[in-house]
């Protein structure tokens, strides 16, 4: 027998071996399912005691259905390379839940005709649907949001003696307010701002966005080069910002100790910080002369993938995942997305939440770039190291450098 | 049977070399010649390689970034190595104590290091505490461009322990009759080390560095929970830039192209290495 015969038997008896280890009829927990049983795999990219709930809701979900069996994948951290591997491989999950539906989109099923198989849909904040959607077509139901405002310290604000009504004040309040430190305290804000996040001041200083209506990079805007401008002159004529990364986030120990005065950021450790310190509060974007100011939404939400064999299934899972009682069950994680939740649990109207629900009224029409482009990936990528330039280096020149990235953008956008 | 059994004992090794070493490698060889996305792709021959060398500005700048990273940490990470082994291989009271110790944050994971690192090293974080018990004003180790890719190569040596283990094991396979000799002809300590405990020990130099070399391009662990690219960009390294392409741009024929000059580096510096080493290494045989 020759050396290649030789190896070739090998491998076929070592695979057999392997695969005979294997068995398809088994669960996990070692019990065994009926041959018939739909089995949906469901990935989430959460992880710790927000995935413990999930795990709940879908055990709720299997105990009552015969046919149907859902398989709780925590991808965790890991999501992308996971999801985008497992659709490389047309094995993806048959539902996910993700936020980011400009890029993943062409991987997932429109749900418009699914909608009315949902438990009143209606009763879902409009504006989130904005955000799990591309143009007309609807890719998931929402689960979670948090819109962004103000962290305030309110004893720090008083020394300021700028007087501020949070349901009525204008972007000169607030650079009054912040300048009026000049020991870096007066905002708490970030060199590597995400483009989708800093994008809600773009809209409050009255420009379109990063990017246009018509598809155009705008950032050449001149409310976006007011902006840019008037965050530098914080930062350096000032010196009322203190700049810091995403990624070594100490904003909750600075506010909790009562640090800074004012940080842009979503609801997530507001309940933290309010433990902390009593002095501390949530205040609405202000207007730009006047009011409020609008906010991107930080939107997550369950989709079906192209790669289901059981989409029907995999809209009656989603449908029971966010009926009336998951979503109250799922508040201790995520905010409501059902307006009867956030009603009848009076989340609403309590201090720390309130700015961000008035916010996402507030909010509705306004399109997040990311939304305007499939692209959105590389071109984030393009303002973020833009915005970065712009505010760790006081001599560059706010028109010079938007026209610039204008034109790399321009070449991506077509 | 007799003649298939040898070849059974390797096959499972040859099987996962087969579909999950030299059958990915090839795919991303494939893939690079695509323009590639999530679901559609395109054969463009060798235009991203062509973009990545002529116009690719983030190529350049993470490739430089790299090379810096790369030769600060490796002969840090030699020399701090072969100096704990050097001080390891004495027979001391307590020595066993010390190689576990000097060698746990080898068995850490890259995500666990970061994170206690983080904590050391941030603004506010226990570094510059201690200096400001001393009066010293401490730095922005994580958030300044001038120091943050020290802080990534920081973290990364502190799990330098299985080059030391390495070397420890190179230093006692070292005859000690060799060293006998040298005693009873009057070497010093210095010498000794010099004209014997090198020469000998230049195998294991050389099988270390080229293995620090390999994991200092490989990186992204650590860096990507440290700092991630950092302030402007000073520590995008280039496995980063790799990770970016692939899955937060969803450009994976670009990536792959990407990995693919990466493995050429990597290559071209192993082969410096190894044909430097004719010069400096000493093999017995």
């Amino acid at each position: 027998m020759s050396k290649f015969k030789k190896l070739m038997m090998s491998f076929v008896l070592v695979l057999v071996g392997v695969t005979g280890c294997g068995n398809n009829a088994d669960n996990s927990d070692g019990s065994s399912q009926p041959a018939d049983k739909v089995q949906l795999t469901f990935a989430t990219p959460d992880s710790g005691p927000n995935v413990e709930m999930q795990q709940q809701i879908v055990d709720d979900y299997n105990a009552s259905q015969d046919q149907v069996e859902v398989v709780l994948q925590a991808y965790g951290s890991a999501f992308d390379q996971k999801f985008t591997a497992s659709a490389g491989t047309s094995s993806a999950p048959d539902i996910v839940k993700l936020w980011n539906y400009s890029a993943y989109s062409p991987l997932l099923k429109p749900l418009n005709d699914d909608l009315d198989k949902l438990d009143n849909y209606k009763d879902f904040y409009p504006a989130l649907w904005q955000y799990t959607s591309i143009g007309d077509q609807v890719y998931g139901v929402p689960t979670g949001w948090s819109t962004r405002a103000l962290y305030v310290d309110e004893a720090k604000l008083a020394k300021t003696g700028v007087k501020i009504d949070p349901n009525d004040w204008s972007l000169a309040d607030f650079k009054k307010a912040a300048s009026a430190s000049d020991d870096q305290s007066g905002l708490y804000a970030f060199y590597d701002y995400q483009a989708y996040s800093l994008e809600s001041f773009s809209w409050i200083y009255g420009s379109d966005g990063w990017i246009s209506n018509d598809g155009k990079s705008n950032l050449s805007d001149p409310q976006n080069i007011k902006l840019f401008e008037d965050y530098q002159d914080l930062i350096y004529k000032d010196k009322a910002v203190k700049l810091n990364s995403q990624d070594s986030i100490s904003l909750d120990t600075d506010f909790a100790t009562g640090n800074y005065l004012f940080a842009d950021y979503g609801y997530w450790l507001a309940p933290t910080i309010a433990e902390a310190n009593e002095n501390f509060a949530v205040y609405p974007f202000p207007g730009k002369q006047g009011g409020n100011g609008p906010s991107v939404i930080h939107a997550s939400g369950l989709a079906v993938t192209n790669d289901s064999q059981y989409p029907e299934q995999a809209v009656d899972f989603i449908n029971y995942y966010t009926n009336y009682d998951n979503i109250t069950r799922l508040t201790k994680f995520e905010m409501p997305v059902r307006t009867s939740v956030a009603q009848d649990m009076d989340i609403a109207k309590d201090p720390l939440y309130k700015p961000y629900f008035d916010t996402l009224e507030n909010s509705d029409g306004y399109q997040s770039s990311m939304l305007k482009t499939t692209k959105w990936g590389e071109v984030e990528s393009l303002i973020n190291e833009m915005i970065q330039k712009i505010l760790m280096d006081e001599t560059t020149d706010v028109p010079t450098i938007t026209s610039e990235y204008d034109q790399k953008i321009n070449e991506i956008l077509g | 049977m007799k003649k298939i059994t040898p070849y059974l004992f390797i096959s499972p090794w040859i099987i996962g070399f087969l579909f999950l070493f030299l059958f990915p490698m090839l795919f991303s060889l494939y893939m690079s010649l695509f323009d590639w996305g999530l679901t559609d792709r395109t054969f463009v021959g060798l235009h991203n390689f062509i973009t990545i060398l002529t116009s690719d500005q983030q190529f350049t700048s993470s490739i430089l970034i790299t090379f810096k990273y790369a030769f600060i940490l490796v002969p840090l990470n030699i020399l701090i190595g072969l100096g704990l082994a050097l001080l390891l291989n004495k027979k001391v009271k307590g020595s066993s104590f010390f190689k576990s110790a000097y060698y746990i944050p080898t068995i850490i994971s890259g995500v666990a290091l970061a994170f206690i690192w983080g904590w050391i090293l941030s603004d506010n974080g226990v570094l510059n505490y201690g200096l400001s018990l001393l009066g010293i004003s401490g730095i922005d180790w994580l958030d300044n461009t001038n120091y943050s890719l020290f802080a990534v190569i920081l973290t990364t040596m502190w799990s330098n322990g299985t080059i030391m283990v390495i070397f420890l094991g190179g230093l006692q396979n070292i005859d000690q009759e060799v060293y006998e000799s040298c005693s009873i002809d009057g070497a010093s300590s210095l010498m000794t080390f010099r004209k014997i405990t090198l020469p000998l020990l230049s195998p294991t130099i050389l099988y270390n560095l080229i293995m620090a070399i390999i994991a200092a391009f490989q990186q992204i662990t650590v860096v990507m929970n440290l700092t991630g690219k950092g302030p402007m960009n000073s520590t995008y390294l280039y496995s980063l830039l790799v990770y970016d392409t692939a899955f937060k741009m969803q450009n994976f024929g670009y990536a792959a192209a990407l990995s693919w000059i990466m493995f050429g580096i990597v290559a071209i510096l192993t082969m410096i290495a190894m044909y430097s080493s004719r010069k400096w290494a000493y093999y017995e045989n």
